[in-house]
């Protein structure tokens, strides 16, 4: 059985009450359960299924929320019931905190059917229309054969009825899913700090790994929720590239992605305001992961040389180091965003800007499915590469000859040596129209310096002067 | 210091140097890089960027013996101004792209922290920080940080300048400028222009400090040659296909 638990603002009681739109309602509400919905235009709704008791019953719940907002400023109302509709409607229109848990259709019917039609959350044409014709109550419309008040006001106010009365279900969808563990502390003293909520987070971290361990289970994704004591909700995500069980590793990429928002806003990173209240620490995303082999039996106990040589002679990392590889590529990504750090993995395609694709190295997995680069070496490529070619000013003594001299970046270069043309053209099925055959040349100038260019479209086939550009540069 | 003791150290760079000529071998020029070390790389001129990128991955592929990572971490600004390290090349040049992550940076303040960060955690065997404007930010007491972290991980730290740095006071080791070189050609048939080869820089030792006393005072006057060819396993049996220091391995190929 579930139960809802609506919460509606009916005013500021306070002027100088902080914005709460529905979705920071919502996200404020999480501090009571993980699926709260908002519920526009002025309110919120809440799966309470078993969380009640965590707060000394449904009562007790509704009456802190409502006590809690109070202090924010606002008046507001909190209902339960065991359908949405039936807590929306008391929230709104009722007396009552509460119907019974398991509430019968009778007595849905005595606590819902006094209430006005509006309580079905109909639009007010359709509630003003319905009281024109004498449907003022909601015992009114139960009674009345259906048929012909669908066929004049809409099927849409029985579908309501039903839901009310809970003869058809009616999900939520809340802002966010349930995470898969959760952990959180409560602080009686708001905390500030920004060592502080760290030494919490690790705190958490500490609490988080237990019950990852109970259930042989490493993190992926991690979230922060910091809640705020003005209702304000920050949230902060993390992300490993392998399933994480160390404390230690959890508080580590907390640290940095708070250090990396201090930086971006050159301020307090945590914007603590009247300080934190309430810490919770959730994985989000979990991936198996077996019970940890300490150090007996790996350092100590196994030969030291035999395994270590060959190691050493296939280029495996060490197991001990791959995690300290993961751990770097993780930290680099808390703090500069998983997208900055990359590895490149090469491409089938004939055009060389296509050829390497940069992917963020926390998605690689080891023996993944991307090509590799074991591949032998086909022509020279240059070790940097211009984003977009950079034209360039060339001198040759035949319109489709290779360039004697040409100017780049307003230098003037005297071609010593030179290689080409290594013609490539875009791949035929690819729909681009305007790709013109590319002559590629090696060219070494005679200071020593060495460049990649090419000459774009075959003279007087494809280009009537064809233009030259650079597009890299070697060793 | 005694006269005795520079000559001596001066012979042991010399020593050191002619066996990597004699030696032939890659790794030969990681003097003491096991135990973590940093080197600056500048270029001679403004258009020499390339070259002393080029030297450093060298540097980087010859710390590459041990394992870990390679990373190389730049920012955003010297990504779009100088090009992108381009992968077919960076592999062709000899660097293992399985174990080579690129790092992207907002500014200098972002890239020295990554550079530690990637130097401490035993994780790499080779770390390149590439910053513009490096005289600025690779100050004494930056780079003296960057040369702790390289000796508690054990790694190769490499600052790259995309320009000719002046009036370097830095904590490095070593300080190579390089500058662009012709380097070893094929004759062309038909008494057209030669087809370049290999890479060729010229290389000055600007620095090498005596920290552990396995250096001795460069001669930083005199700039050598270096060749670089591919250590790639079908490329090895070319006896050629090495780091090598000196003149004289030109006149050969040429």
């Amino acid at each position: 059985m579930t139960r809802y638990l609506s919460v509606r603002i009916a005013g500021k009681s306070s002027p100088d009450a902080p914005v709460l739109t529905p979705a920071r309602l919502a996200d404020w509400c999480r501090r009571f359960t993980p699926l709260a919905a908002p519920d526009a235009p002025d309110g919120a709704m809440l799966d309470i299924t078993g969380a009640a008791h965590l707060f000394g019953g449904e009562n007790a719940l509704a009456a802190e929320i409502e006590a809690r907002l109070a202090k924010l400023g606002y008046e507001a109302r909190a209902a339960l019931a065991d359908t949405p509709e039936a807590a929306w409607a008391l929230a709104r229109h009722g007396d009552a905190r509460a119907i019974p848990e398991g509430a019968d259709e009778k007595a849905l019917r005595r606590h819902l059917g006094a209430l006005p039609v509006a309580a079905l959350r109909l639009d007010a044409q359709t509630a003003y229309a319905l009281s024109q014709t004498g449907l003022k109550r909601i015992d009114d419309l139960i009674l009345r054969p259906r048929a012909p008040i669908a066929a004049r006001f809409g099927a849409e106010v029985f579908a309501r009825l039903d839901g009310l009365l809970g003869r058809i279900r009616s999900p939520i969808t809340p802002r966010f899913e349930a995470p898969v563990y959760l952990v959180e502390r409560r602080f009686a003293d708001p905390i500030a700090r920004r060592e502080d909520v760290e030494g919490a987070l690790a705190m958490l971290a500490g609490d988080l790994t237990r019950l990852l361990e109970r259930h042989g289970e490493g993190a992926r994704q991690l979230e922060a929720t910091l809640f705020r004591a003005d209702g304000a909700v920050r949230r902060i995500a993390a992300a490993s590239s392998r399933p994480l069980r160390e404390a230690g590793a959890i508080a580590r990429l907390f640290h940095e992605r708070i250090k990396a928002a201090g930086e971006a806003r050159d301020e307090d990173p945590l914007d603590s305001g009247y300080g934190f209240d309430l810490l919770r620490l959730a994985a989000l995303e979990v991936e198996r992961l077996g019970a940890r082999q300490d150090a007996l039996g790996s350092a100590d106990f196994a030969p030291p040389t035999a395994p270590r040589s060959r190691r050493a002679a296939t280029h495996e990392p060490a197991p001990e180091m791959a995690e300290d590889l993961t751990d770097l590529v993780d930290r680099l990504g808390a703090r500069l965003g998983l997208r900055r750090v990359m590895r490149l993995v090469p491409q089938d395609a004939h055009l060389p800007e296509f050829a390497v694709l940069a992917m963020p190295a926390a998605q690689l997995r080891s023996g993944g499915r991307e090509a590799s680069w074991s591949g032998e070496i086909a022509l020279p490529r240059p070790i940097r590469m211009f984003e977009r070619p950079e034209p360039v000013e060339a001198m040759a003594e035949a319109p489709d000859g290779p360039p004697l001299r040409f100017r780049w970046r307003r230098v003037l270069h005297e071609v010593a040596a030179i290689e080409g043309p290594e013609r490539i053209s875009s791949e035929w099925w690819r729909q681009d129209a305007h790709a013109l055959t590319r002559d590629y040349f090696r060219v070494e100038d005679r200071k020593g310096h060495r460049f990649w260019m090419y000459r774009e479209g075959l003279y007087g086939v494809e280009a009537p002067r064809p233009r030259w550009f650079m597009q890299g540069l070697f060793a | 210091m005694s006269q005795g003791g520079s000559s001596e150290r001066v012979g042991f760079l010399r020593a050191a140097i002619a066996r990597i000529e004699a030696q032939n071998t890659a790794g030969a020029l990681a003097l003491s890089a096991a135990q973590g070390r940093l080197c600056e790389v500048t270029p001679a001129t403004a258009s020499d960027g390339a070259a002393a990128c080029g030297f450093a991955l060298s540097l980087a592929i010859a710390a590459a013996a041990r394992p870990g990572l390679i990373v190389w971490v730049m920012e955003d600004f010297v990504f779009h101004e100088n090009g992108a390290p381009y992968g077919p090349g960076l592999h062709h040049h000899g660097l293992p792209m399985e174990r080579f992550v690129l790092v992207r940076t907002e500014g200098p303040r972002q890239t020295l922290w990554a550079l530690e960060e990637a130097l401490k955690s035993r994780a790499c065997a080779a770390a390149i920080g590439e910053l513009r404007d490096g005289a600025r930010h690779f100050d004494l007491s930056a780079t003296r940080r960057l040369t702790l972290a390289a000796r508690a991980g054990r790694s190769e730290g490499l600052l790259l300048h995309t320009r000719p740095a002046q009036g370097l006071s830095t904590a490095a080791q070593l300080r190579f400028e390089v500058c662009g070189q012709p380097g070893p050609t094929l004759a062309s048939a038909g008494g057209r222009r030669p087809i370049p080869t290999q890479p060729a820089w010229g290389v000055r030792v600007l620095k090498a400090r005596a920290a552990d006393g396995q250096y001795g005072r460069p001669d930083a006057e005199r700039r050598r040659e270096m060749i670089w060819g591919r250590t790639l396993p079908q490329q090895k049996g070319q006896a050629d296909d090495a780091l090598s220091l000196g003149s004289d391995r030109r006149q050969k190929l040429a």
